[in-house]
C-alpha cells in the first residue's frame, strides 16, 4: 500500500500530510465511541428511597421508590395518577412516584431484576434514605447488606440510614409527597428536622459504616 | 544537546510540589493505611527528612561540578560505559514509573467517573496531552505548573476545610499506628515519594545556578512534605484506620462526604479538575525526564524523534499489569518501597565514589 | 402580445450564433502587452524639460490614467515648468492660490538668473509650509503619489515636492470596538498624520519619537513607529524596525495585516500583538515601554509585547477609582471563563457527572428533555451554530435592526425552538450567557480565540466528561504558556514571575503604581516619586 501511495508521485512531506490526515481521522472518530459512558439524562430514573427487608422468597427484599416524570414543565398541566402508589393529594405534582418491590437474593440481583422491570435504568446517585426494617437489624444481617453496597461508585455515603419499625415496604410506600412539589425536599427537610427535634438519630451511611466495621482484627 | 530553557526557582517549586502532592491523590493513602495504620501523618514526615537527606547528596554531587546534569556527572565518575548503563536504569525507572502510575490513575478513574470506557482511551487521550506538552518544551511545562499552581493548592485547602465535619479526633488514636519500628522502616522506604527531587538533578541546566537547585530542591520537600502530611491527617480522622484500607481513593470520598444542607452537597466532581491536571503534570514531568535522560546519554541535539516512540512504549507499559489489584498492592507498592534505590542511593554511591577516586570536572 | 411572442421565438427558435463569445480569462501572454513603447527607465531628472515630461507621462501611465494632472505653465513669463499631482488628492487652494499665483506673477521674476531659480523660488516665491528638492524619479513619484505636488523647471537638475495633501478622510468618531463610559471618546481615524497627531496630543513630549517606514511594495503605504525614548528597550525597538522594513508583500494595508506579518507563531490561535483604537489606551503602551504601531488605512494600533494580562485590560479600569476597576476585572475574567468553557462543563455535567447536580435540578431537566429529539450534544451544536450565524448576520444587517437583532434576535429564536420543543430551555441560558460573556472580553482578537476555542471544550466535554475537559485545559494551557510575545512569554507577571506591579488581576490606587511593569525590560524603572501625592507629602513634613 505504501507503494502504491508512492506511485502516485507524492513527495515526502504531502505523504506525511496524507498519513497524519488519516491518523487524526481515526482518532476523532474513535474517540467518540468512548462516549459510551455519557448517558442521557432521561435514559435513567433517579432512586429516592431504598428499603431492605428479609424476604421471603429469597434472601432479601428491595424496595425502591423513584419518580415517573409524568408530568411536562407546566406547558400541559394535567394531572396523571399511574404506577402503583403514585398518586398526591392536595395540588398537582411535579413529578409522581412509584415504588416497586422485588424479592432477590442479593442487593445487585435486585437491581437487574429492577432494571428489566422499569424501562429505565435505576441511578443511585440521589438516594437520600435507606431504610432498613428491624426484623433485619436484630437479626445481624446488616453488615451483609451494607457491605457491597458501600463499594457501590453510585451509592454516596451522604445518604442517611434509618431503621424502620415493622417491613420497610410500608415505610417507603408511606413516604409521599405531602407539602411542596419534589419528594427529594420533603424527605431532606424531614431528615433535618431530627437534628432539633432529636425523635430520631442523625445517622449518614459513611459514619454508619465505620461504626459497625471493628477496629481490631 | 536538547535545549531546555531557562526557569526560576518558582517554577520549579511549584512543579516538583504538584509532582509529589499527585501522588497522595490516588491510592496511597490506602495503601498507607494498611501499612502503618494510623501513623500515616508523620510517616510521611519521617519519609521527606531522609528523602531531605538523600537529596543533600545529589546536591553535593551537582555542586562539586557545577553546570552538570546528573547524566554526564554520572558519566564523569563512572567512565563511559557503565555511567549509560546506570543512566539507562534511572531512565527505565522514570518510565516504568510514568506507566505505572498512568495505569494506577486509570483505574481510579474508571472506578469513580467513566466505568464502562475502555482503558485504552483513557491513555490514548493522556498520551495525546503528553504529546502535546512534551513538544512545547521543559519551559513552558514549569510555567503550566506554576499558572495552575494556585488553582491546585486552592483545590486542597478548599477540600480539607470543608471536611471539617467529618473529623473525629478518636480515630486518631491509637497514635504510634503498628509499632513505632514498623513506622520508621516503612517511612524510610517510601521517601522515593519525595524522590521527585531528583528530576531536578535532571534538568540541572535549566536552572540558573547552585543556589536555586539548593532553594527549589528543599523548598518543594518542606512544602510537599507538610501538605502530604495534612492530607494524611485529614484522611485518618476522618475514616478509621480499618475503613480506610477498602477505599480505593481515599481523597476522592473525602470530598464525596462534604455535605453542608441543601446546596453545597456532591460537589466532588469540581476536584477532578485539581486531580487530574496534578496528575497530568506528574506523569508529564517523568516521561520528559525519560526523554531527557535518553537524549543526554546519547547526546542527541533533539528530543522530538524520540518523543513518539517513547509514548508508545509508555502506553504499552501501562497496559501489561491485569486489575486494580495487581497495580495498587504489586506494582506501586514495589516502586514506592524501592524506589529510593536510584533516587538516593545511587546518587550517594556516586559521591563516594568521586570522593575516594578523586575525579575531577572537565575542564 | 407580438413583443411576447418574439421573446418566446428568441428563446426558442434557432438563431445563427453571434460573433459575440463569452468573455474566458485565460492565462496572460505577451501578446496582451501595454502597447506603450517602453521608454528607458531613468532615474534621476534630466535638465531637459521635454524629457521629463515624457518620462512622467510614461510612468504614470497618464494615456490610461486620468486623475494625474501635469499642469504646464511659465514661471513669470519666463521659465516653462509644469506641475504634477493627483486631482483629488492635493488640497486645490493651496495649489491655486499657494503655487500657481506666486510663481506666476510676473514681478517677483524679473532679475533672476536660471541657475538659481529653483533656489530662489523655495527660498522667496513659495507660500507652502511643508517644502522638499529632490532629484530621484523614485521618490518624486512615490511623493506625488502621496499627495504632494512636483514642480519641474526646464534646465534645472532637481524638482520641488511641494507639500499640499488635502483628501478627504472621515472624522473623527467614537471608537467601534471599545467603548467607555468614563474616558475619553475619541479613536483612530484611517489617516496616519490624523492618527499621529491623536497621539501628540496626548504625549507632549519630546522624547516621543515617530519613525515612519514604507511597507508594502504594491500600495506603498506607510507605517508610524511610535516608542519612547528613554524608557523603551533599544532591542525591542530594533527587532521591530527590523521586522517591519524586511516584509516583502503586495499589499498591506491597515495594522492587521500588519500584524500577521509579523508576530512570532501565526499559527497559533491566541493573539501576540494587543489591538486598540483608542489613543488613550496607545499612550498608556507606550508609557509602559512597548512599541507601538500603526498604519495608513486601518483605525487600530498595534502593540508590542503584550502579554495575556494586558488583554483583558480596559482603559476604564485607570479613569475609574481601583475598587470599581477590579469589581470589572473580576467580571471580565467571568465573562472569559463562561464564554470559554461553559457550554462544555454544561455538557460533561449533562453527560456523565449526574450526581453533582441538584436533585431538583435534575429532575426538571429530565422533564424538559422528555419531548427533544436530540440527544444533548447535536442539540448544543446546533444553538451554538445559530447564535454564530445571528453574530454573523448582525454585522451585515444595516441600521437599527443589525443591534437588535444581536442577542435579543437569538434569545427570541431560541425561544421558539423551546416552544417548538427542539432544544430544553437550559440550553438557551446556557448559549445565551457564552455568546454575553464573549462580548464582555475587551480585546476583539482574543474573543474570537476564545470563541473557537470552545468547540474544541465541547467536543472533549462530549467524549470525555470533566476528564476531557481538563486535558482540554491543560492542552489549550499549555499552548498559551508556550507562546511568545517578541521574546516576552504569554503569561509573564504570573508564569515567569517578575517583579511585577501588583495591577494584574487587583487593581490598585493610582498612586501606588508608581514603578513601570518590570517585563517589558525597560530602560527606567521608577516613573514616579514613592509618594506622588505632594500635598500629602508636605503635610508630614509639616506634622513634623
Amino acid at each position: 500500500m505504501l507503494k502504491m501511495l508512492k506511485m502516485l508521485n507524492l513527495n515526502k512531506f504531502s505523504l506525511f500530510k496524507f498519513l497524519l490526515l488519516v491518523a487524526a481521522c481515526i482518532l476523532l472518530i474513535t474517540s467518540l465511541t468512548s462516549c459510551t459512558d455519557s448517558t442521557e439524562v432521561n435514559d435513567m430514573t433517579y432512586v429516592i428511597v431504598v428499603g431492605i427487608d428479609k424476604g421471603i422468597i429469597n434472601k432479601w427484599r428491595l424496595t425502591v421508590e423513584f419518580s415517573t416524570m409524568k408530568s411536562n414543565n407546566g406547558n400541559s398541566g394535567g394531572q396523571t395518577s399511574d404506577g402503583k402508589n403514585g398518586s398526591s393529594t392536595g395540588n398537582a405534582s411535579q413529578n409522581d412516584y412509584t415504588t416497586v418491590t422485588v424479592d432477590a437474593p442479593s442487593f445487585f440481583a435486585g437491581i437487574n431484576i429492577i432494571n428489566t422491570l422499569v424501562s429505565r435504568k435505576l441511578n443511585f446517585a440521589h438516594t437520600k434514605m435507606i431504610v432498613i426494617s428491624d426484623e433485619v437489624a436484630k437479626d445481624g444481617l446488616l453488615g451483609q447488606f451494607i457491605a457491597p453496597i458501600i463499594r457501590y461508585r453510585q451509592m454516596r455515603r451522604t445518604s442517611h440510614v434509618v431503621i424502620s419499625k415493622g417491613p420497610a415496604v410500608e415505610f417507603v410506600k408511606a413516604c409521599k409527597l405531602l407539602i411542596g412539589k419534589t419528594l427529594s425536599t420533603s424527605i431532606e427537610t424531614i431528615i433535618e428536622e431530627s437534628q432539633r427535634s432529636g425523635f430520631f438519630p442523625h445517622v449518614t451511611l459513611g459514619r454508619f459504616y465505620n461504626n459497625i466495621k471493628s477496629f481490631f482484627y | 544537546m536538547i535545549s531546555e530553557g531557562k526557569f526560576g526557582p518558582q517554577e520549579a517549586i511549584c512543579l516538583i510540589t504538584i509532582s509529589i502532592l499527585s501522588k497522595i491523590f490516588f491510592t496511597s493513602p490506602r495503601q498507607v493505611a494498611e501499612i502503618v495504620g494510623t501513623a500515616g501523618w508523620y510517616m510521611t514526615l519521617i519519609s521527606a527528612f531522609i528523602a531531605a537527606i538523600g537529596f543533600t547528596f545529589v546536591f553535593f554531587l551537582l555542586k562539586k561540578y557545577k553546570n552538570k546534569n546528573i547524566i554526564e556527572i554520572y558519566e564523569i565518575v563512572y567512565g563511559k560505559y557503565i555511567g549509560i548503563i546506570i543512566s539507562g536504569l534511572t531512565g527505565i525507572f522514570f518510565l516504568v514509573n510514568a506507566s505505572v502510575n498512568v495505569r494506577e490513575f486509570g483505574d481510579v478513574l474508571k472506578v469513580y467517573m467513566l466505568p464502562i470506557t475502555p482503558l485504552e482511551y483513557i491513555l490514548i487521550i493522556f498520551a495525546g496531552v503528553i504529546l502535546t506538552l512534551c513538544i512545547i518544551g521543559l519551559e513552558s511545562i514549569a510555567r503550566l505548573s506554576k499558572l495552575s499552581s494556585y488553582f491546585i493548592f486552592a483545590g486542597i485547602i478548599i477540600v480539607l476545610l470543608l471536611s471539617v465535619q467529618n473529623y473525629d479526633i478518636n480515630h486518631l488514636f491509637p497514635l504510634l499506628g503498628y509499632g513505632l519500628g514498623n513506622t520508621v522502616l516503612h517511612g524510610a522506604a517510601r521517601s522515593s515519594v519525595y524522590g521527585d527531587v531528583f528530576i531536578l538533578a535532571v534538568i540541572a541546566n535549566s536552572l540558573q545556578g547552585i543556589n536555586h537547585i539548593k532553594k527549589s530542591g528543599y523548598f518543594s520537600i518542606i512544602i510537599s512534605g507538610i501538605l502530604a502530611s495534612v492530607n494524611l491527617l485529614a484522611f485518618i480522622l476522618a475514616f478509621p484506620y480499618s475503613t480506610a484500607q477498602e477505599i480505593t481513593s481515599p481523597m476522592y470520598e473525602l470530598s464525596a462526604l462534604i455535605d453542608y444542607g441543601r446546596f453545597i452537597q456532591r460537589i466532588d466532581p469540581i476536584f477532578f479538575f485539581v486531580w487530574i491536571v496534578s496528575s497530568f503534570i506528574l506523569i508529564t514531568i517523568y516521561i520528559y525526564s525519560f526523554i531527557s535522560i535518553y537524549c543526554k546519554m546519547f547526546k542527541y541535539p533533539d528530543l522530538k524523534p524520540v518523543l513518539f516512540p517513547a509514548i508508545i512504549m509508555f502506553l504499552v507499559i501501562a497496559l501489561i499489569p491485569e486489575d486494580v489489584s495487581t497495580v495498587v498492592t504489586g506494582y506501586i507498592q514495589s516502586i514506592r518501597e524501592y524506589g529510593w534505590i536510584i533516587f538516593y542511593f545511587i546518587p550517594f554511591i556516586t559521591f563516594i565514589t568521586s570522593l575516594i577516586f578523586k575525579k575531577e570536572a572537565d575542564a | 402580445m407580438s413583443k411576447f411572442f418574439s421573446a418566446i421565438k428568441n428563446l426558442l427558435t434557432y438563431k445563427e450564433s453571434l460573433e459575440e463569445q463569452q468573455f474566458e480569462l485565460l492565462e496572460y501572454s505577451e501578446n496582451n502587452e501595454k502597447g506603450v513603447e517602453r521608454v528607458a527607465e531613468q532615474s534621476y531628472i534630466s535638465l531637459k524639460l521635454n524629457e521629463n515630461l515624457a518620462y512622467i507621462n510614461h510612468r504614470f501611465n497618464t494615456i490610461k490614467s486620468q486623475d494625474i494632472i501635469i499642469r504646464e505653465f511659465k514661471i513669470g513669463e519666463k521659465y516653462t515648468a509644469f506641475l504634477v499631482f493627483i486631482d483629488e488628492m492635493v488640497d486645490k487652494l493651496t495649489v491655486n492660490n499657494s503655487i500657481l499665483r506666486p510663481l506666476m506673477n510676473t514681478e517677483a521674476f524679473q532679475n533672476i538668473p536660471s541657475k538659481e531659480i529653483v533656489e530662489y523660488i523655495s527660498n522667496n516665491v513659495l507660500s507652502v509650509g511643508k517644502i522638499s528638492r529632490e532629484n530621484k524619479y523614485d521618490s518624486i513619484v512615490k511623493q506625488v503619489l502621496n499627495g504632494m505636488t512636483a514642480l519641474f523647471i526646464d534646465n534645472c537638475n532637481e524638482a520641488i515636492l511641494i507639500g499640499t495633501k488635502g483628501f478627504e478622510k472621515r472624522n473623527i468618531e467614537k471608537p467601534l470596538t471599545e467603548s467607555v463610559i468614563r474616558g475619553a471618546q475619541e479613536g483612530f481615524t484611517e489617516d496616519l498624520g490624523t492618527n499621529i497627531a491623536l497621539i501628540r496630543r496626548i504625549i507632549r513630549n519630546e522624547d516621543l519619537i515617530v519613525e515612519i517606514l514604507p511597507v508594502g511594495k504594491a500600495n506603498n503605504s506607510s507605517c508610524a513607529i511610535f516608542y519612547m525614548d528613554g524608557i523603551t528597550n533599544p532591542s525591542l525597538i530594533n527587532e521591530a524596525k527590523r521586522r517591519i522594513e524586511s516584509i516583502d508583500f503586495d499589499y498591506i494595508s491597515g495594522s492587521g495585516m500588519l500584524e500577521e506579518m509579523i508576530n512570532d507563531q501565526p499559527l497559533l490561535l491566541f493573539p501576540q500583538i494587543s489591538t486598540t483604537e483608542r489613543p488613550d489606551k496607545s499612550a498608556i503602551y507606550l508609557l509602559d515601554g512597548k512599541v507601538l504601531f500603526i498604519m495608513d488605512g486601518a483605525p487600530f494600533a498595534g502593540a508590542v509585547p503584550t502579554n495575556f494580562f494586558d488583554l483583558i485590560h480596559s482603559p476604564e479600569d485607570y479613569f475609574l477609582r481601583w475598587q470599581f476597576g477590579t469589581f470589572l476585572r473580576f467580571i471580565r475574567m467571568l465573562g472569559i471563563f463562561a464564554s470559554s468553557i461553559l457550554p462544555g462543563i454544561y455538557l460533561a455535567l449533562i453527560l456523565f457527572h449526574h450526581d453533582m447536580v441538584p436533585t431538583d435540578l435534575l429532575f426538571s431537566i429530565a422533564q424538559s428533555r422528555e419531548n427533544v429529539p436530540f440527544p444533548t450534544f447535536i442539540e448544543l451544536l446546533l444553538m451554538e451554530i445559530a447564535f454564530e450565524l445571528i453574530r454573523e448576520a448582525g454585522l451585515r444587517v444595516p441600521g437599527a435592526i443589525g443591534t437588535t437583532l444581536g442577542i435579543i434576535g437569538a434569545l427570541i429564536l431560541g425561544q421558539a425552538a423551546v416552544a417548538a420543543s427542539i432544544v430544553s430551555p437550559i440550553l438557551i441560558i446556557v448559549v445565551a450567557v457564552t455568546g454575553i460573556g464573549s462580548f464582555a472580553t475587551p480585546s476583539y482578537t482574543l474573543a474570537f480565540a476564545i470563541r473557537i476555542a470552545r468547540f474544541f471544550f465541547i467536543v472533549l466535554g462530549a467524549a470525555m466528561g470533566f476528564y476531557g475537559i481538563s486535558a482540554a485545559i491543560v492542552i489549550i494551557l499549555g499552548i498559551m504558556c508556550s507562546m511568545k510575545s517578541f521574546g516576552i512569554p504569554f503569561f509573564t507577571p504570573v508564569a515567569p514571575k517578575t517583579n511585577m506591579r501588583p495591577d494584574v488581576i487587583i487593581g490598585q490606587p493610582l498612586y501606588k503604581q508608581t514603578e513601570r511593569i518590570e517585563f517589558t525590560n525597560p530602560v527606567d524603572l521608577k516613573s514616579a516619586a514613592a509618594e506622588p501625592r505632594g500635598w500629602k507629602r508636605r503635610r508630614q513634613k509639616d506634622d513634623k
